[in-house]
């Protein structure tokens, strides 16, 4: 890894310096919705073409900008991996099945450009936290359904080659009571009991899925992830590779340090340990960069 | 002569100002860190008052925090400087490694991740962090410690099999410890 340095800033404090990879700002993926859909992308700086990543924020569908994974784009980037951060329509424009609209065609798009940002089509895996987790597990699942097939001009995704749902709902039905997730279905269950299945990724598991990797933690009482190990045993049911990392002392939002006795801000994705299964997952079903 | 005079006149001045600076008889603590169970881990430290408001602290923590189809080992050293800011604990009036303080901590941690169903190695990772805390210690009863701190860490992260890039990062952070000073 000579992409990077060490430089002494002051006495104490160090950082790491590397090659800042290639970054082109606010790409329009549908222009018919403005900033709300377009994508960050960050290239490495080596010869093509990458597997890549694409990156789904959270925030409840109704918060949240695709600048909250910049430093996990960055560095899948300093690590060989193409990166694009997604924006997609929030609540309430982005009221089911918008949003998962715009994210598979936002992973359409970045098909369809390969070329032209020296991406390998058939290796680009998609990875999302809390409220992207969710959508990165029904792109994953119903990539190939009419209910949630773009209308955009770049038609509908090929299946992503790999999941990464982090702290992701998985059955929305499972907790329909709730007024934020009554907001992004525009309903209750009771109104719209279709919508609810088709929203749940869990009621979408098919054979021929893709592997996934679900990190929940043990601390999130924000998330659900009591819904990561029937996904997981589902995915497996039908043959389909799916693991589960779930870290005790996990938060939403706040993660163990260094120091197992320090807690910090940050997401569970963020974690060592979520990094290190990360990148496994990735070479196995990527390739290595 | 006149000189050895002004000398030992000086010296009886300051003396009592110096020694009244010191901690009236606890110079040591011994904390652990509750959050830590929280992951699967402990953390203890050892602190040792060196000279008027200063303090060093070292300790050692460990965690096991992979659940499910993985499993973690997260073994770390601790460090830490400590500067008092008062003399003596506004609340109890304890004084000495009581009240406000700022410090310096160096962390190191190495992590290593095992897939459980075919107890394959995933890989290992080091993280180093550099800190400035803000906290303050309670003392109760004259031996028991609360302590809570406020951080700004400075995070770096080395991934053994090379696979990732290195990466530093900036977060803030919380510590609580418990224990006793004697």
């Amino acid at each position: 890894m000579g992409r990077c340095r060490v430089l002494f800033l002051l006495p104490f404090f160090t950082a790491l310096g590397c090659r800042a990879p290639i970054e082109i700002e606010d790409v329009p993926y549908d222009t018919r919705y403005g900033d709300s859909t377009t994508m960050d992308i960050y290239l490495p700086d080596e010869s093509g073409p990458q597997p890549a990543v694409m990156l789904i924020h959270g925030g409840a569908w109704r918060f949240g900008d695709k600048r909250h994974f910049d430093n996990a784009a960055r560095r899948f980037a300093r690590s060989g991996y193409a990166a694009a951060s997604i924006n997609y329509r929030l609540v309430p424009k982005g009221v089911f099945p918008n949003a998962a609209m715009d994210v598979g065609c936002a992973l359409a798009f970045l098909q369809k450009h390969a070329d032209e940002y020296s991406i390998d089509p058939d290796r680009i895996a998609v990875m999302g936290y809390s409220a992207g987790g969710h959508l990165a597990s029904l792109l994953g699942v119903a990539w190939d359904e009419e209910f949630i097939a773009p209308d955009c001009e770049w038609g509908a995704p090929k299946r992503p080659r790999a999941v990464i749902p982090g702290a992701g709902a998985q059955d929305l039905r499972e907790r329909a009571d709730a007024e934020w997730i009554q907001d992004f279905m525009g309903g209750t269950l009771q109104e719209i009991p279709d919508k609810y299945q088709q929203a749940s990724p869990i009621a979408q598991v098919d054979a021929g899925e893709p592997p996934f990797l679900l990190i929940v933690g043990g601390g999130d009482f924000i998330g659900v992830p009591e819904q990561s190990r029937p996904m997981r045993d589902a995915l497996r049911a039908v043959g389909t590779e799916a693991d589960e990392l779930r870290l005790a002392g996990g938060g939403h939002l706040l993660q163990p340090g260094v120091d197992p006795g320090e807690i910090q801000l940050g997401v569970l994705t963020e974690s060592p340990e979520a990094w290190l299964v990360i990148a496994d997952f990735l070479a196995r079903h990527l390739g290595e960069p | 002569m006149r000189g050895s005079a002004l000398a030992l006149c000086a010296a009886v001045l300051v003396l009592p100002h110096v020694a009244s600076a010191e901690p009236k008889g606890k110079r040591n603590a011994i904390v652990h860190k509750p959050i830590a169970l929280l992951s699967s881990g402990i953390a203890v430290e050892y602190e040792r008052y060196l000279a008027e408001r200063w303090s060093v602290l070292g300790g050692a923590g460990a965690r096991r925090a992979a659940r499910e189809d993985f499993d973690s080992y997260t073994l770390t050293l601790l460090s830490e400087g400590r500067f008092w800011l008062t003399r003596s604990d506004w609340a109890s009036g304890y004084a000495g490694m009581a009240g406000p303080y700022l410090a310096f901590a160096f962390d190191a941690g190495r992590t290593s991740v095992r897939y459980v169903p075919s107890d394959r190695h995933v890989g290992a990772m080091w993280k180093l962090e550099e800190s400035f805390r803000f906290g303050n210690r309670f003392v109760i009863w004259g031996l028991q410690e609360v302590s809570v701190a406020l951080a700004l860490d400075v995070m770096h992260e080395f991934d053994e099999k090379g696979r990732l890039a290195p990466n530093t990062q900036l977060t803030i952070g919380a510590d609580l410890t418990v224990g006793w000073v004697f």
